[in-house]
């Protein structure tokens, strides 16, 4: 039956048809081939500039077929700093891009749905207008609005952690509408007949639960790669071998100079001297063989010889044989043709033996190049692999906090499952629903607080470089999570062992006298202090607080660390006697309480200011002009004119005990100079007593002068009020004193120095002593202490700004474009929706959106897609702040060599740029590919 | 819904109770309620991010605003008219600025391209829409490659391959001549160049540079086209063509009187769409020629942009929103001319 049917068509062949068919489609095929061909040609130009092994920066050849393929400039790009970036990675610039773009669409798109909406399906007042601006907003040209965006957005401030975590939450938010895509995808999919009767199922859980693995693998290097560890610790060193990679690539290119070029024209030149010298030789052999060959006349010789002549110079040594006077004539010729061909060989031999030589020390050449490289390239990599090491380390060493975020996943899966197996069971839809809508919600807060914690990893990301051994990244996050306060408690028993070993120094080389007169004084200020303190209602400027307290300190630390006793000589001093020395110090020390106590006297002698000011003024007027008390007083009037008297008064208790103190301490100092010479003691006593002045200078007129109630503000003491400031403040001196009061303590706690020495050494033993753990507590404490989180930048700075800006074009187009989408739907549906008895909410996310999921994923990827390679408003927003917040745009504008650089720019990098920014966006483009030219002509108005 | 329920009560309230102009504004408002809830969230941010800067412009355009203005300490001049007057009087103190000049060659710029990517993307499109073709997706997919691009990257890739030394087109002329014995110059400045190559009356204010941006606009601009032309050409019932063939009509008549009409209702629309775009191709010719040489390729949109650049005009801020507003006029009667269009062409579909 076949047969038969066959036949008929076999007989039929139309031979001048099928060759007219062939013909045609070949002639089609031919002009579509070139069509094809042109808009290939600009593309395969790019990718083989972008893979050509060689890697220049420039070809001068047009190359479309790469000889040799490499992936070294990708690589380059993805896993070294951008090059025209300091220290930013492509990685970065990716997410910069990426919450840009895609935030500037979804935002515009959620924004704009309902606004669509309503212009879609409902008539109201103020519709036509709305239409009308539409489109006049439309028709403005972008750059238009440019400067007014950056007048308007110079002026608005954020605070930082604001503009830092914008772009941590949109992707934590991004990565959790994937997870519960994800999640309800695979459920769906788990639902069908075919995979539940299956062993395939285990097969997909396996493969989910190592999706999730490496997802959250991948999300652990990121945020490693943030953190200010990795920066510091890797990243900085790795970016200072830069240098030696330039010097690699210089070298490849050298090599690939000498290989291709210079190498193979000494092989040249060798070859062509190879070539010249058998040519002659054959040359002069046959013309030998002639010669000799019997058909001797005069002008077969001479022919020869004028031949050999032009072949050979004359130059030969061989050619000394031709003055041989036992020559005949016969055997001349001979001699002639032999010593002829003789120096044509020589010269032949002479001219290879220079090519090959040429040939060698080419070779050479390179071959010292190559060698170089690989010198180089060793010694790259030396520099690089003990980072590289060391980033393999702390990577392996997250491995278990990966495993621990897997495992949580791999938990929230479950309750997907369990979410699957109620329904199995036929539990009511609502508690379902209730169900999954919890498994969502809690997948959102883990990842939103796991980019919470990320973004305080990278905000407070350490200024020094610690915390690698620690565990790097994790222990970053931990510290940024720690309180400071903890970290200072925490602190606080290394200072105090640390003061306590500072007074056995102290006594071991002052003596125990010493120490408690010290002791005494600073407590004696501190308590005073805190009573002063205690005593007044104010409010501090913050930068009055810090001074105080350091003016507090200082005067602690004076009378401890800078005490004259310290000196170097100090070990004798305990035996030192020097009364003369003792009792110039005590003249001088009881003048001055003199004159305290007079000026105590005069400040008390009346209640208002008016009166003491006059009763100083008097006490002034009936002083000699040289009266040493003449200073005091004139300093206590000038303080009481310009802080108040009640300054003054609140003082000179202060002064006047410590200075008490000091008269009392000095009395009993003994000093023994037997151990030195004369003109050592006569120095040291005079320091020794310059130095004692100064410091009681200094604390007297520390707790005087340098008073907070000194600081011009004691006039309105009692109108301010700043009581938290105020409990800090005094939290401090709390501190300080008990710590001294343990120490006064263990000083008065025995008769003998030794005694008192064993008391310290066994209270300091219950103090903890290590060492790498104060260190690491130290360095913490100054991280954590140094951060200044308050501080404002301009929105026009910040990658959320941007997304705002871009926000303004973006949005009346996502409203325009969604109004057409939607007026391509029809009413009826969500109507039958409300006449079966839906509510509004219901018809909306059971009908309405369902149906516009598409609409609004391709506005959103309009939105993306143009965000993507936005460059104006970029460079303008974003230029001059942190390089780390460049988009991709901006950088393949930087590296393609436009703008203000006129350099030629480095192609293959800018070829390998441009590949990897386009494939995102062609292959978004391939998929939605339909809906676009659709999308387009429906509802896009605007170029 | 609380829709229906609403507005028939807003209807039945403004019919019964009350009659008249207000109680019909009335109604009208209790109708608009829930309209305006919709559109209040996005109104509000357009109203910060969109309405003021426009507004701001307006403003910004009779005053000579300027950088030092940033700081709101310092109010701008009023200038009234005088932006304008000096944009349309060619007297903007920058090299080589005459209006009219501009929009003309925006003009020829928009009409040159757009005439080329129909003829081309038409063309094409009944190549791949021939009988029995093989390899049909393939090449679709390889056409559209060129629009699938980003226009900022092709627009970059398009100015290296222009450049004078190590640009594709230059190495590509030096291979022609290798194969075929020719003796084009493989040294053309392309982007550089000021003296235009043809010199006749309106090829004479087109530099080189121009036919460098037209080569890569035709290249990024036909397959657009093509899709177009493509979903136009599948919808045409083949027995048109059968019965046209049957009548004895040839080739070049079939096409005139049956695919030409039947294409263009899906055409128009696409015509003035890339029409619009290419008026504002700002990404092609700022990305590659940036304006030069003397500003001879600049358009409207991207002289917009470089007048913010020019540091010496004083005032450049407001000189530059005033010369946004103009074009701004200038687009939005494109853009009228366009609803018309294609609205004409929508009643000529339904017909």
């Amino acid at each position: 039956m076949k047969l038969s049917i066959a036949t008929p068509n076999v007989s039929n062949f139309d031979f001048r048809r099928i060759s007219r068919l062939i013909l045609r489609q070949l002639g089609l095929q031919a002009m579509l081939i070139i069509v094809s061909v042109t808009v290939l040609f600009p593309i395969i130009w790019i990718i083989a500039m972008a893979t050509d092994a060689r890697g220049l920066p420039r070809y001068s050849e047009l190359i479309l077929i790469p000889k040799h393929v490499t992936t070294r400039a990708f690589e380059q790009l993805l896993f070294e700093p951008f090059p025209t970036l300091s220290g930013v990675y492509l990685s970065k610039l990716f997410s910069n891009s990426l919450f840009v773009a895609l935030g500037t669409a979804m935002l515009s798109v959620t924004l704009g749905a309902s606004a669509a909406y309503a212009f879609s399906r409902y008539k109201f007042i103020g519709r036509q207008a709305g239409m009308l601006g539409f489109i006049l907003l439309l028709a403005m040209p972008a750059t238009g609005t440019l400067v007014p965006l950056i007048a308007m957005f110079s002026l608005l401030k954020v605070h930082v952690i604001f503009s830092t975590l914008a772009p941590a939450i949109f992707y934590g938010c991004l990565v959790a509408l994937l997870a519960y895509g994800a999640g309800s995808a695979f459920r769906n999919f788990l639902k069908r007949p075919s995979i539940q009767s299956s062993n395939l199922r285990w097969g997909i859980i396996g493969l989910l639960v190592l999706f999730v693995f490496g997802f959250h693998f991948i999300m652990w290097t990121v945020l490693f790669r943030e953190s200010g560890v990795y920066k510091i610790a890797i990243r900085d060193p790795l970016t200072a071998t830069n240098d030696i990679r330039d010097e690699v690539d210089k070298l490849r290119v050298d090599i690939s100079n000498s290989t291709d070029t210079k190498v193979p024209r000494r092989e040249r030149e060798l070859e062509a001297a190879k070539q010249e010298a058998s040519r002659t030789n054959d040359f002069v052999a046959s013309a030998q063989s002639t010669l000799l060959g019997g058909a001797a006349n005069l002008d077969a010789i001479s022919t020869f010889l004028y031949r050999l002549n032009d072949v050979a110079s004359f130059q030969s040594p061989s050619l000394v044989r031709l003055a041989d006077p036992n020559l005949t004539p016969g055997t001349l010729v001979t001699a002639t043709a032999e010593a002829m061909t003789a120096a044509v060989q020589a010269k032949n031999d002479a001219a290879i033996a220079q090519a090959e030589d040429k040939l060698a020390t080419e070779r050479q050449k390179n071959a010292e190049i190559v060698a170089n490289l690989a010198a180089t390239e060793k010694q790259y990599d030396d520099a690089r692999s003990p980072y590289i090491k060391l980033r393999n380390d702390v990577v392996k060493r997250l491995i278990p906090y990966m495993l621990g975020t897997t495992l949580l996943a791999v938990v929230l899966a479950a309750a997907f499952w369990y979410a699957l197996r109620l329904e199995k069971i036929q539990i009511s839809l609502i508690r379902r629903e209730r169900f999954s809508r919890f498994v969502t919600f809690a997948s959102l807060t883990i990842i939103v607080l796991t980019a919470y914690a990320w973004f305080k990893a990278y905000y407070e990301s350490p200024t020094k470089n610690i915390g690698l051994e620690n565990g790097g990244l994790v222990y970053d996050i931990r510290l940024a999570f720690k309180d400071p306060d903890d970290i200072l408690a925490d602190l606080r028993p290394y200072e105090e062992r640390d003061q306590l070993q500072e007074s056995v120094d102290m006594i071991n080389t002052d003596g125990i006298a010493t120490v408690r007169l010290n002791l005494l004084t600073a407590l004696g200020a501190i308590n005073k202090g805190i009573t002063d303190m205690e005593a007044i209602s104010t409010n501090w400027k913050d930068q009055y607080a810090i001074e105080v307290h350091s003016q507090l300190e200082s005067a602690r630390t004076s009378v401890t660390k800078s005490d004259p006793f310290y000196f170097a000589n100090t070990d004798d001093l305990a035996s030192l006697k020097n009364g003369d020395y003792r009792r110039e110090l005590l003249a001088r020390l009881n003048t001055q309480h003199d004159g305290l106590v007079r000026v105590s006297e005069l400040a008390s002698s009346a209640i208002d200011q008016d009166t003491v000011l006059a009763n100083f003024n008097a006490a002034l007027a009936e002083l000699p002009a040289d009266s040493p008390d003449r200073a005091l007083l004139e300093e206590s009037v000038a303080l009481i004119e310009s802080r108040g008297l009640v300054s003054l008064r609140l003082s000179l208790p202060t002064v006047t005990a410590a200075m008490d103190n000091a008269i009392k301490n000095t009395g009993r100092i003994n000093i023994n100079p037997d151990n030195l010479d004369r003109a050592d003691r006569i120095e040291l006593k005079d320091r020794m007593a310059q130095v004692i002045d100064d410091r009681l200078e200094v604390i007297r007129s520390s707790v005087t002068k340098n008073d907070p109630f000194f600081l011009g503000r004691t006039d309105r003491l009692n109108l301010l009020n700043n009581e938290h400031f105020k409990a800090e403040f005094l939290d401090i001196m709390k501190v300080q004193a008990a710590a001294l009061q343990k120490q006064n303590e263990l000083i008065g706690s025995a008769d003998t120095q030794e005694a008192v020495i064993t008391n310290i050494k066994a209270a300091m033993d219950r103090l903890p002593d290590d060492a790498q753990e104060r260190d690491k507590l130290e360095k913490e404490a100054a991280i954590r202490t140094s951060n200044s989180n308050d501080v404002n930048e301009t929105l026009k700075v910040t990658l959320f700004g941007l997304m705002i800006a871009y926000s303004s074009g973006a949005l009346p187009f996502a409203i325009w474009n969604l109004k057409g989408y939607f007026d391509t739907i029809p009413k009826e549906l969500e109507e039958a929706a409300l006449v079966d008895g839906a509510g509004m909410v219901a018809t909306f996310f059971r009908i309405i959106l369902p149906l516009t999921l598409p609409a609004l994923a391709i506005t959103t990827l309009f939105g993306f897609m143009s965000g993507w390679t936005e460059f104006i408003l970029a460079t303008q927003f974003l230029t001059g702040g942190d390089v780390g917040r460049s988009t991709m745009a901006m950088a393949l504008r930087g590296i393609s060599g436009g703008g203000q650089t006129q350099a030629d720019p480095d192609y293959t990098k800018f070829a390998a740029m441009s590949i990897l920014m386009a494939i995102p966006v062609v292959s978004l483009f391939y998929i939605f590919q339909r809906w676009i030219v659709s999308g387009l002509t429906v509802g896009g108005v605007k170029g | 819904m609380a829709t229906v329920t609403e507005v028939q009560k807003g209807v039945r309230a403004a019919s019964t109770e009350k009659t008249g102009a207000w109680a019909a504004f009335v109604g009208a408002v209790k109708q608009s309620r829930l309209p305006w809830l919709f559109i209040l969230p996005s109104t509000l941010v357009m109203a910060v991010v969109t309405l003021y800067p426009q507004a701001l412009q307006v403003y910004m355009s009779f005053t000579n605003f300027d950088n030092r203005h940033f700081n709101p300490e310092n109010s701008p001049d009023w200038v009234g008219l005088q932006n304008f007057e000096k944009i349309l009087n060619n007297s903007i103190p920058i090299s080589n600025y005459s209006f009219p000049r501009l929009l003309a060659f925006n003009i020829i710029w928009a009409i040159s391209n757009v005439a080329f990517h129909v003829v081309i993307g038409v063309g094409v499109a009944m190549l791949l829409n021939a009988k029995g073709l093989w390899l049909r997706r393939l090449y679709r997919a390889i056409f559209v490659l060129a629009w699938a691009t980003p226009g900022y990257i092709s627009a970059l890739v398009w100015r290296s391959a222009f450049n004078q030394n190590y640009g594709a087109i230059n190495l590509l002329i030096g291979k022609f001549n290798e194969w075929f014995g020719l003796h084009i110059s493989t040294s053309t400045r392309w982007l550089v160049d000021e003296v235009p190559p043809i010199d006749l009356p309106i090829f004479s204010i087109l530099p080189y540079a121009f036919y460098a941006v037209f080569i890569a606009n035709l290249w990024l601009g036909w397959p657009f086209m093509m899709i177009v032309a493509t979903g136009a050409l599948q919808s045409i019932p083949k027995e048109l063509y059968e019965a046209a063939d049957v009548d004895g009509a040839t080739k070049w008549r079939q096409f005139w009187s049956i695919t030409v009409p039947l294409i263009r209702p899906a055409m128009v629309p696409a015509i003035m769409l890339g029409m619009i775009w290419t008026f504002n191709g700002f990404n092609v010719i700022y990305f590659i020629t940036g304006g030069g040489p003397r500003r001879q390729t600049e358009i409207l949109v991207t002289q917009a942009y470089n007048l913010l650049q020019e540091t010496s005009i004083p005032g450049r801020y407001g000189m530059a929103a005033a010369f946004s507003l103009v074009v701004f006029v200038i687009l939005l009667f494109i853009t009228l001319i366009n609803n018309r269009i294609t609205k004409a062409t929508e009643s000529y579909d339904e017909a």
